[in-house]
């Protein structure tokens, strides 16, 4: 082969494409049966996770009596279900997979310490990406954004449970606000970053070692659930929506810090 | 819809597979594999969804939760912990690239190979 | 029991969170905390090995299919007590290569890698399995590159994108499994495998094996392993050849009774292990760097382990538990004492060893007996698990296959006793033994494999029982779904 590029093209097209036929072919076998939906809704998993039934206890979730939030009118049957979150997602991320959420924080805290670990040892000082000193509009505005940035990132971690959104949703956002911050050559303290980082992550395992010790599993329930829809219920799941932002937010912070230091 | 939904998300996957194998540029690779996991991830979504169903959250106006309902929630849950592993293979690539770039001054793992075919 | 089973999982975690409180401390205060960890790890998890049966936690208090379990059978706890012991000698001896600044970063990353490596074992969970093969692949992407050499950058950037191809495929491959047949649960999933299309199942557990095969250095996805092994620190070797490669041993056996039922994907995986073993030997034997060819020798073991699998039966699953134990172990002691030599000489290169036995006579011994094990010489550990695979190959009549594992396993002898014989060649050499202490972990796992190979009786019991689990996915998948039923 002259051109060892072009043979390499064509070697990668006919494997991407056999393997893409191999794929399709499999998959056309299978008919429709991949889908969720009115096809097999309870045959899944997931099913018993919707229902909140996984004890076996079906709630009567009937809506009557408006006691609740304006958009929450569940009768009282709703009030000490085995898992009290609205949004359904959150429920199975922050209980009923609890594990899973476990390993990922987990996984984000390896990535940000190797990420320490591999950048180069240089004494660089926090002080914005850019060699350029911020402009007028971004000095003034960026206090103002990181303040409005924390809030926005707090109440989405609360609210995890009843909206869309959660601990990771809501860290992300607290980390722009520290981008935010760094771009406008504001200085952050990263050291409080990682005693953050750690604190989150031992609340994280204290919450499940409570479960361990209270109730015997690890990550167990073991606050109240409450009324489903009020912002004080669901038990687990906003504990571990705000331990996670918390952690997620100074990760994903001293991520920034590092990046953005001057003399990479 | 449903099979154009999946259809769309493999083809994305495997340009991103394509992209993988076929390019040689450090970076591109990383995006690549970016793209592969965009791929990935919307497949595990569609393949959950279903046009009838709604969104995977208890109001009051639904009542009763029964999971005809619902858009199955579960892939939407093992997606977020996909996208956040995805993260953070990505910010530990690109540490090590840069550390790579440094010690090495190239953007390919085999400097000599390729340079006489004009790339960098 | 319950309490110790989650314990091997979250008590590394919790002492790599409480590393950043030592961070200005002596180096000594990791070490302990990191041995005290894996110390306890290893007991507690022979402890519940030699107790009882079956062990299941259902974390979060959700029973199974629905919440994540983990599962402590026989087959299981082998292989956390494998990992722990080999974690522990790294840990206390051999060491995660440290500097002196981010001792604790490092260290920080071994133990996360230790509970990654415990939980891909102890889980019952498919996506879980998946979560913790991602924090150990992360955690051993920057141990290797700690290396700092040209080499560890390549190898670790070409593990990166071997790795995240690989478990993206498998992340396909979960997904596709879990949308039609509705569940994640390891066990669950033995029982509605059936649900799933001939060529479609044979699509997605393909794509899965995808990530295990990673693991255990097979032939498409083992691109990385020469370099990674050459420029990975000391102890970070061990750990890609003893413990990560154990792991994705253990999950192919563990996966077995759902592998059994698709014989068309055993007919192109057989090749595909045949063509592993045969280059990554050729490729050993070619070998100057001691590293590379230790690395090698990892990738053709593997297919041997997976060759044993695939030949199937309680034999083959007999087989290949075994060989993973004596792989594990005769690798731990080569990388040690090759450690050693390589301070003593400072050469990497097996050629310089010349007259080794005299200046480190104990060295010389160990790696000489660890050779001979993992070629499968009688007396050996080794040589019960070559010889139960045999068997395992002529009771499904697989005699090409064997005729290739002896010719290569010749090959293997021969390289492995040239080096013994550089080694004990009489010259003159001015060179002073150094860190001699890296042969105190080699002597402790050398005296076990001396003592299985002489007396296999000791631990075939317990093997048994892991075949036993291994085997009987029925028995498996009952005792895990009726858990608090």
């Amino acid at each position: 082969m002259s051109n060892p590029r072009i043979s390499r093209y064509i070697f990668s097209l006919i494997l991407t494409v056999l393997l893409g036929y191999a794929v399709f072919a499999a998959l056309g076998t299978q008919g429709g049966t991949l889908r969720f939906g009115p096809h097999s809704p309870a045959s899944r998993i997931s099913g018993a996770m919707i229902e909140k039934n996984i004890e076996g206890a079906r709630p009567n979730l009937t809506a009557k009596n408006h006691t609740g939030p304006s958009n929450v009118n569940f009768a009282p049957g709703s009030k000490g279900l085995e898992n009290g979150a609205a949004n359904i997602v959150s429920s199975i991320v922050a209980d009923y997979r609890s594990f899973d959420t476990f390993g990922e924080v987990l996984v984000l805290f390896a990535a940000v310490t190797g990420f320490m670990l591999l950048l180069p040892d240089k004494k660089g000082k926090n002080k914005g990406v850019t060699s350029e000193a911020p402009n007028f509009v971004l000095a003034k505005a960026a206090p103002i954004v990181f303040a409005f940035a924390m809030i926005t990132g707090v109440y989405i971690s609360f609210n995890g449970h009843l909206t869309p959104g959660g601990g990771f949703a809501g860290g992300a956002v607290i980390a722009t606000g520290i981008l935010i911050l760094v771009l406008s050559g504001n200085e952050f303290n990263s050291q409080l970053l990682s005693l953050t980082e750690t604190i989150a992550g031992l609340l994280f395992l204290a919450v499940g070692a409570a479960g361990l010790v209270l109730k015997g599993n690890f990550l167990q329930n073991v606050i109240p659930t409450g009324v489903l829809g009020y912002i004080f219920s669901s038990g687990i799941v906003l504990a571990l929506n705000l331990i996670i932002g918390l952690k997620v937010g100074a990760e994903l912070g001293s991520l920034i810090l590092a990046g953005g230091k001057k003399e990479i | 819809m449903f099979t154009i939904l999946y259809t769309i998300s493999l083809v994305l996957a495997l340009i991103g597979i394509f992209g993988m194998i076929s390019q040689k540029n450090l970076i591109k690779i990383l995006i690549s594999l970016n793209i592969l996991e965009t791929g990935v991830n919307l497949f595990l979504v569609t393949a959950g969804w279903s046009a009838e169903a709604k969104v995977p959250i208890i109001t009051g106006k639904l009542g009763l939760p029964a999971a005809v309902n619902f858009v199955d929630p579960l892939p939407q849950a093992l997606v977020l912990t996909s996208i956040v592993i995805g993260l953070g293979i990505t910010a530990v690539a690109l540490a090590l690239i840069l550390r790579y770039y440094r010690k090495t001054g190239s953007l390919t793992l085999e400097p000599s190979e390729f340079q006489a075919g004009g790339e960098r | 029991m319950n309490t110790y089973l989650t314990l091997l999982i979250i008590l590394p975690v919790f002492a790599a969170f409480l590393m950043y409180f030592f961070r200005k401390a002596d180096n000594w205060v990791n070490i302990a905390i990191m041995s005290f960890v894996t110390l306890f790890g290893t007991v507690s998890s022979l402890v519940m090995l030699f107790s009882q049966g079956m062990e299941v936690v259902a974390l979060g208090g959700w029973k199974p299919p629905y919440g994540i379990v983990l599962v402590g059978d026989q087959l299981s706890l082998i292989f956390v007590a494998l990992i722990y012991l080999i974690a522990y000698l790294i840990a206390q001896f051999g060491g995660i290569e440290r500097t002196k600044t981010n001792d604790h970063k490092s260290g920080a990353l071994f133990m996360l890698l230790t509970a990654a490596a415990a939980g891909m074992i102890l889980t019952g969970d498919l996506f879980n399995f998946f979560v913790f093969m991602e924090l150990a692949a992360i955690s051993s992407y920057v141990l290797i590159a700690k290396g700092g050499c040209r080499s560890s950058y390549t190898g670790a950037l070409k593990y990166i994108f071997t790795g995240g191809l690989a478990s993206m495929l498998m992340l396909l491959g979960i997904g596709i499994l879990y949308n039609t047949t509705g569940t994640l649960n390891i066990a669950h999933l033995m029982v509605r495998i059936g649900l799933v299309g001939d060529s479609l199942r044979w699509l997605a557990l393909g794509l899965v094996l995808c990530g295990i095969l990673l693991k255990m250095e097979v032939f498409p996805f083992n691109l990385w392993v020469p370099e990674s092994y050459k420029g990975a620190p000391a102890g970070m070797k061990i750990v890609l050849g003893s413990i990560l490669s154990t792991v994705g041993g253990y999950a192919l056996i563990r996966l077995y009774p759902i592998l059994i039922q698709n014989p068309g994907l055993i007919k192109m995986l057989l090749p595909l292990a045949l063509l592993s073993l045969i280059l990554a030997e050729l490729a050993a034997y070619r070998e100057k760097h001691i590293n590379r060819l230790l690395g090698y020798s990892s990738a053709g073991q593997m297919a041997l382990v997976m060759l044993a699998i695939l030949f199937g039966g309680r034999i083959g699953i007999y087989a290949a538990i075994f060989i993973v134990i004596a792989h594990a172990m005769a690798k731990a002691v080569l990388f040690f004492v090759g450690a050693h030599f390589k301070e003593s000489t400072g050469s990497s290169m097996w050629e310089s060893y010349r007259g080794l036995s005299k200046i480190s006579p104990i060295g010389a011994a160990l790696f000489t007996i660890a050779a001979l094990s993992l070629t499968g010489i009688p007396g050996m550990m080794g040589f019960w698990g070559k010889l139960s695979m045999i068997g395992a190959g002529l009771a499904s009549a697989k005699y090409f296959s064997i005729a290739i594992i002896l010719i290569i396993t010749i090959v293997e002898g021969v390289y492995f006793l040239r080096i013994s014989g550089t080694l004990y060649q009489s010259t003159e050499s001015d060179v002073k033994a150094k860190a001699s202490y890296l042969l105190i972990p080699a002597v402790i796992l050398v005296l076990i494999i001396v003592l299985v190979g002489f007396w296999p009786g000791c631990i075939s019991k317990i093997i048994n029982g892991g075949v036993s689990a291994a085997e009987r996915s029925s028995e498996y998948a009952k005792l895990v779904l009726d858990y608090l039923l």
